[in-house]
C-alpha cells in the first residue's frame, strides 16, 4: 500500500486534518507493509484532496478520509470503537469543524500563511490551484452556517456563533478526555485519531490570529495528550520542521532573552535602503533610455550619426516637395 | 457589532433566556401541512412538537407561508418557537431554552449520559437531516415532481421558479459542507441503515433511549422517522423506508411514542 499526504511542519507529520487523522489511524491500527509518501501533488487524486491510498496488489486507489478508513476496516485494520464512536464524530464534525476551517482559511490573517503552508508542498504548476480548494471549502462552510463569504468586509464574518460552539466543543474534548491517555474511556478508538488531528493543528500551528490555540493551551490534558501522542507513536524522522521555522523558534527564544530587535541592525537596514535605491535608480534610469528620453551615443560615433541623420532629413524633405 | 459580539452575544443570550416568562403560551409557526412542508422541516416541527409533548407544554401552531423567514437570524430555519417576547429557531435553542430554565427532560442525568445525548442528537441530526434533505432537492424525480411544486406552491409564476432556484443552491451549499453532494442515494441510504444499527444497540429493549423516561434524543428520533414513514415518495427513493422498516425494534418505538402522545389528535 502507498499512502500520499502532505509533509509536516511544527514538528508535525504532516499539515493537513485529513492526512494526520488517516496517518494516526494508521499507527493506531498499527498497520504495516504501507509506504507513506509526500511530496506529491494532489492531481492524481480523485477529488483534488490529498490524502490518498493506493492498493499496489490491484492498483485501486482510494481518496479521501471516508473511504480510506473504510477500505482499512475491510481489510482487517480495525480499532474496537464501541457504538460511541461515530456520534463523537459527528458531534465533533458540527462543532468544532467550521471554526477550525474559518481560522485556517478564512481568517484574512491567517489566510496567507497557512495558504503558504499547502503551497510549498506542491508541485510547481499546481502550487497555485490546489491550496485555493481548501479556501473553496471554507467559503462554502460559512455561506452555509453563517451565510457570508469570505470576500465580505470582515465586519461582516459573522463568527460568533461558531466560535462558541468550537470553544464548548474543545471544553468538552477536555472534560470527556481528563487524565486518560485515550479519549473514549482510555482505549484507543477510531475518535483519537481525530480529535489528535484536531488538536495538533491547533496546537502546533503558527498563525498570526489563533483564537482556538490560546483556547486549547489552557486546557493543559490537551496540550499533555498531544505532546504524548506524538511521542507514542511517531519517530522524529517522521515529524517535520523546516530551517525557516527553526529559525523563527530560534529568534522568539533569544528575543525573551536580549530583547534584540526582529527587523534586524541599523546597519542592515542602511544596507536594505541603498540596495531598494540603486534598484529604484537603475529602473529608472534604463526606462528613461528605452523611451528615447535620453540616449547614449560613444563619442567617436558620433560624426557618423550626424552624417546619416542629416542624410535621411534632406531625403525626407525632398520627397515632401515633390 | 459583529466582530466583538463572541462574548457580548453569549451574556445577550443568557440575558434574553433570563427574561422569557415560561407561563406564556407557545406559538410554533410552520409552513402549511398539505401543500407546503418538505420532508426535512416537517421533521424538525415534528421533533419540536413531539418535544413539548414531552414536556407536557401545551402549544397553538400556526400555519404561515412565509414561516421560514420568521426565524431570528440569517438562516432560514423551521419551526419558529415563539414564546413571549422569545423567538427561536429549530432544535437546539428550544432545547437550551428549557435547560436553561432547568426544566428539561434530562435534569437528572449524570454527565456521562449527558456525553451521550448530547453526541447522539448530533450524529442524528446530521445523518437523517441531510439524507432527507438529499431526497427532496438531489433526487430529480421526487425535485420535479413533489419539491418544487410543493415550494413553489405559495408563490406567484415568476417568484416560485426563483423561491425554487434560491432554496436548492441553500440547500446544495448545505450539503456539500457535509459531504452529502457527491454521494450515491445508495451511499446516503447506506449511512442511514448505519445509524439506525447504532440506535437499536443503544435502544436495546429499553422503552426510550435512556431507560424509562422519554428524552430530547427520542422526541428528535421519532420525529424524523415518522415524517418519512407518513410522507408519500416516489418508488425511486422507497429503499429509504423500507430500510429503516427493516428495524422493527425502532419503528415499534415510534409506533409507542406516537400512541402515547399523539394518539388522541389521530382518533
Amino acid at each position: 500500500m502507498e499512502l500520499f499526504v502532505y509533509k509536516g511542519e511544527f514538528k508535525l507529520p504532516s499539515i493537513d486534518l485529513d492526512c494526520l487523522r488517516v496517518l494516526m489511524y494508521i499507527k493506531l491500527t498499527d498497520v504495516k507493509n504501507i509506504k507513506i509518501r509526500q511530496n506529491f501533488s494532489p492531481l492524481r487524486s480523485d477529488n483534488g484532496f490529498l490524502p490518498y491510498l493506493i492498493d499496489t496488489t490491484d492498483n485501486k486507489k482510494y481518496c479521501g478520509y471516508e473511504k480510506i478508513i473504510n477500505y482499512l476496516k475491510s481489510s482487517g485494520y480495525v480499532l474496537d470503537g464501541s457504538e460511541k464512536n461515530e456520534a463523537c464524530l459527528s458531534y465533533i464534525r458540527q462543532n468544532l469543524y467550521p471554526y477550525f476551517m474559518y481560522q485556517l482559511f478564512g481568517s484574512p490573517q491567517n489566510i496567507d500563511d497557512s495558504r503558504a503552508l499547502y503551497a510549498t508542498r506542491t508541485p510547481f504548476p499546481f502550487n497555485f490551484y490546489y491550496p485555493s480548494k481548501y479556501i473553496k471549502k471554507t467559503e462554502e462552510v460559512c455561506q452555509a452556517l453563517a451565510n457570508f463569504s469570505l470576500e465580505d468586509p470582515i465586519d461582516h464574518h459573522d463568527t460568533a456563533e461558531m466560535e462558541v460552539k468550537a470553544k464548548k466543543c474543545l471544553n468538552w474534548v477536555s472534560e470527556k478526555l481528563g487524565t486518560n491517555e485515550f479519549f473514549l474511556n482510555g482505549t484507543q478508538s477510531e475518535v483519537d485519531a481525530t480529535v489528535y488531528a484536531y488538536l495538533a493543528i491547533i496546537l502546533k500551528f503558527q498563525l498570526p490570529n489563533n483564537q482556538l490555540q490560546a483556547h486549547a493551551k489552557q486546557c493543559e490534558n490537551l496540550v499533555r495528550y498531544v505532546n504524548n501522542l506524538t511521542k507514542k507513536f511517531f519517530d522524529e524522522s517522521e515529524c517535520f520542521e523546516s530551517e525557516k521555522v527553526k529559525e523563527q523558534n530560534q529568534k522568539k527564544e533569544q528575543k525573551v532573552f536580549t530583547g534584540q530587535e526582529e527587523d534586524g541592525s541599523p546597519a542592515e537596514i542602511r544596507k536594505r535602503y541603498i540596495v531598494s535605491g540603486l534598484f529604484a535608480t537603475t529602473a529608472m534610469l534604463v526606462y528613461g533610455y528605452l523611451h528615447g528620453i535620453f540616449s547614449i551615443t560613444l563619442a567617436e560615433k558620433l560624426n557618423e550619426n550626424r552624417t546619416t541623420y542629416s542624410d535621411y532629413d534632406r531625403e525626407y524633405v525632398g520627397d515632401d516637395d515633390d | 457589532m459583529s466582530k466583538n459580539s463572541t462574548i457580548s452575544q453569549l451574556y445577550l443570550n443568557i440575558n434574553e433566556l433570563e427574561r422569557v416568562e415560561m407561563g406564556e403560551k407557545i406559538i410554533i409557526y410552520q409552513p402549511y401541512d398539505e401543500v407546503q412542508i418538505l420532508l426535512a422541516e416537517n421533521a424538525s416541527c415534528l421533533a419540536v412538537k413531539t418535544y413539548l409533548k414531552m414536556l407536557g407544554r401545551d402549544f397553538v401552531v400556526k400555519s404561515c407561508t412565509n414561516a421560514e423567514f420568521m426565524a431570528p437570524g440569517k438562516r432560514t430555519k423551521l419551526p419558529v418557537v415563539q414564546i413571549g417576547a422569545f423567538l427561536a429557531a429549530e432544535f437546539d435553542p428550544i432545547i437550551n431554552l428549557f435547560e436553561h430554565k432547568k426544566m428539561s427532560l434530562t435534569e437528572n442525568f449524570n454527565a456521562d449520559d449527558k456525553d451521550d445525548l448530547v453526541t447522539y442528537l448530533s450524529l442524528v441530526d446530521m445523518i437523517l437531516t441531510n439524507a432527507e434533505l438529499y431526497i427532496t432537492w438531489c433526487d430529480n424525480t421526487v425535485l420535479n415532481e413533489i419539491t418544487k411544486k410543493r415550494n413553489g406552491s405559495v408563490y406567484p409564476f415568476p417568484l416560485n421558479y426563483i423561491q425554487n432556484f434560491r432554496k436548492r443552491s441553500a440547500v446544495l451549499k448545505q450539503l456539500s459542507f457535509y459531504d452529502y453532494k457527491n454521494l450515491t442515494f445508495e451511499e446516503v441510504v447506506d449511512k442511514v441503515d448505519k445509524l439506525c444499527s447504532t440506535l437499536v444497540l443503544k435502544l436495546g429493549d429499553k422503552d426510550y433511549f435512556f431507560g424509562e423516561n422519554p428524552t430530547e434524543l427520542d422526541a428528535m428520533v421519532f420525529g424524523h422517522f415518522f415524517c418519512i414513514f407518513t410522507m408519500e415518495l416516489p418508488t425511486s427513493v422507497s429503499l429509504l423506508k423500507e430500510t429503516i422498516n427493516k428495524y422493527t425494534q425502532l419503528t415499534q418505538f415510534c409506533g409507542r411514542i406516537e400512541k402515547k402522545y399523539f394518539g388522541k389528535i389521530k382518533n
